[in-house]
């Protein structure tokens, strides 16, 4: 029965923490083929807030 | 609401992503993407959701010890309906092939002679939008008169067009609730005709500046440090325009209708100087041109039946009695021009409004004096029975 309570609080927790922030990925994401000299080299992050990238809803 | 954030350090995502798609290819010249801002948001209304992503980049070239700054490219790209949280990370992507494909327009050698030479330091500290906005000419100098095609004039002070145009005040301008529109840059052929001017960014008139948003000149006001403008009333839960204005002719004909509501009050917009966008109340705000739709028609009951051109927002269009044509407003938030070929100071421009339809008709009326043609926005009874009509003719002409 503890081990039981334990693990839901545990579950709650998790989902809690979890559901703070949306991670996004670009792992699926495609991109429109493009005609160019150049390549990207180097990406530089110079945002003065490198926290998050927005804001979104947090969803059910 | 909760923050939006990656797994890994920007860059490296953005590393990946880029190498993944865009590859090293032959000899291609190594740039530097520099993320200056990257902000992913949400507007909710009753019936609809639209996520929002803004990218600032610059691109950089490093040689030795050395940057040079060669372009900056600004992007915002939304997408309206259920469930936008999904949709975050496509609208990124967009963002960035938008910024990317601008770039690879520009010639490799004039953005190297034009380049700006920064160090280390600079190159890789955090951005700083007061200090990016204050270095533009048109921060620190008096405005140059002209017309400015881009954005890039406006912030160099060196509008492209600076004679041979004129700026007009529309005289019986009457939509003041709307908080613009009173002046219209138009440019002056060599026979003296009035020419409108759809790809012109904004102008400086009399020491005033005027900024066309969503098709409408507003005048821009500066406090030593950004701009704004009064601009139209504005949903404040979507974010999004809620009015439209048709303004007929280029000198102050009537006001043909969609106009703001008489209690609507215009909404106070900041012009981003460094991102290129307009937000108000620190959000980006978009004009609402959803199902928007434009309907141009000659039906031509005992009328003339030569076929007659009309221009739609530049391009000429040849009518023959019992055609129409059926434009998708909706992608052209930048405003919509229609007028005559050689009558283009009786034109129309407007916004257009979400969900509406505008009808025009070509008129060339055989008992008309003149025998020119006339061109008038119609109401949507009118203008639906009549296509009906058209649509039925055309039928029946191709049965037999």
């Amino acid at each position: 029965m503890k081990s039981t309570f334990t693990a839901l609080l545990l579950l709650f927790t998790f989902s809690i923490v979890f559901s703070q922030s949306r991670t996004l990925s670009f792992k699926n994401q495609s991109l429109e083929s493009l005609d160019r000299q150049f390549y990207i080299a180097e990406v530089i992050d110079s945002r003065p807030n490198k926290q998050a990238v927005g804001e979104v809803q947090a969803g059910l | 609401m909760i923050p939006a954030i990656f797994a890994q350090p920007l860059e490296e995502e953005l590393q990946q992503f880029m190498t993944n798609h865009y590859p090293k290819q032959g000899n291609q010249e190594p740039v530097i993407l520099r993320i200056n801002k990257l902000w992913v948001s949400e507007h909710t209304t009753i019936n609809t959701e639209t996520g929002t992503a803004e990218l600032l980049v610059d691109f950089l070239y490093r040689s030795g010890q050395s940057y040079y700054k060669l372009y900056t490219a600004t992007a915002i790209v939304s997408q309206n309906g259920l469930d936008v949280t999904r949709k975050h990370e496509q609208n990124i992507a967009n963002a960035i092939h938008s910024c990317l494909k601008e770039f690879s327009t520009k010639s490799w050698s004039k953005l190297h002679a034009g380049s700006i030479l920064l160090t280390e330091e600079e190159a890789k500290g955090p951005y700083d939008t007061i200090v990016a906005a204050s270095a533009y000419p048109i921060s620190t100098k008096t405005p140059v008169p002209g017309i400015y095609l881009t954005m890039n004039e406006f912030r160099n002070n060196a509008p492209s067009i600076t004679s041979g145009y004129e700026i007009r005040h529309r005289s019986t301008f009457s939509n003041i609730m709307v908080g613009g529109g009173e002046w219209i840059p138009v440019i002056v052929t060599a026979e003296g005709k009035a020419k409108l001017l759809p790809t012109a960014w904004g102008f400086t008139h009399q020491n005033k500046t005027y900024y066309k948003f969503a098709g409408v000149y507003y005048q821009l006001m500066f406090d030593g440090s950004s701009f704004s403008f009064s601009g139209p009333p504005i949903n404040d839960a979507s974010g999004l325009i809620v009015t439209s204005a048709v303004m007929g002719g280029l000198v102050g004909a009537a006001i043909a209708g969609g106009v703001a509501a008489a209690t609507s009050k215009p909404a106070m917009y900041q012009l981003d100087l460094v991102a290129g966008t307009v937000t108000y109340n620190g959000k980006p705000v978009g004009v609402n041109t959803a199902n928007a739709k434009l309907i141009v028609y000659r039906q031509a009951k005992g009328e003339q039946k030569t076929p007659v051109i009309v221009r739609l927002n530049g391009e000429e269009k040849l009518f023959h009695p019992n055609e129409f044509i059926e434009l998708d407003l909706s992608t052209n938030s930048a405003g919509t021009t229609i007028s005559l070929p050689d009558d283009e100071e009786n034109g129309f421009s407007f916004m257009p409004a979400p969900n509406k339809t505008y009808y025009f008709t070509c008129i060339l009326n055989e008992k008309a004096p003149t025998e020119k043609t006339v061109l008038k926005e119609v109401d949507k009874a009118k203008g639906e029975f009549d296509v009906k009509g058209i649509v039925f003719s055309q039928k029946k002409a191709a049965k037999q």
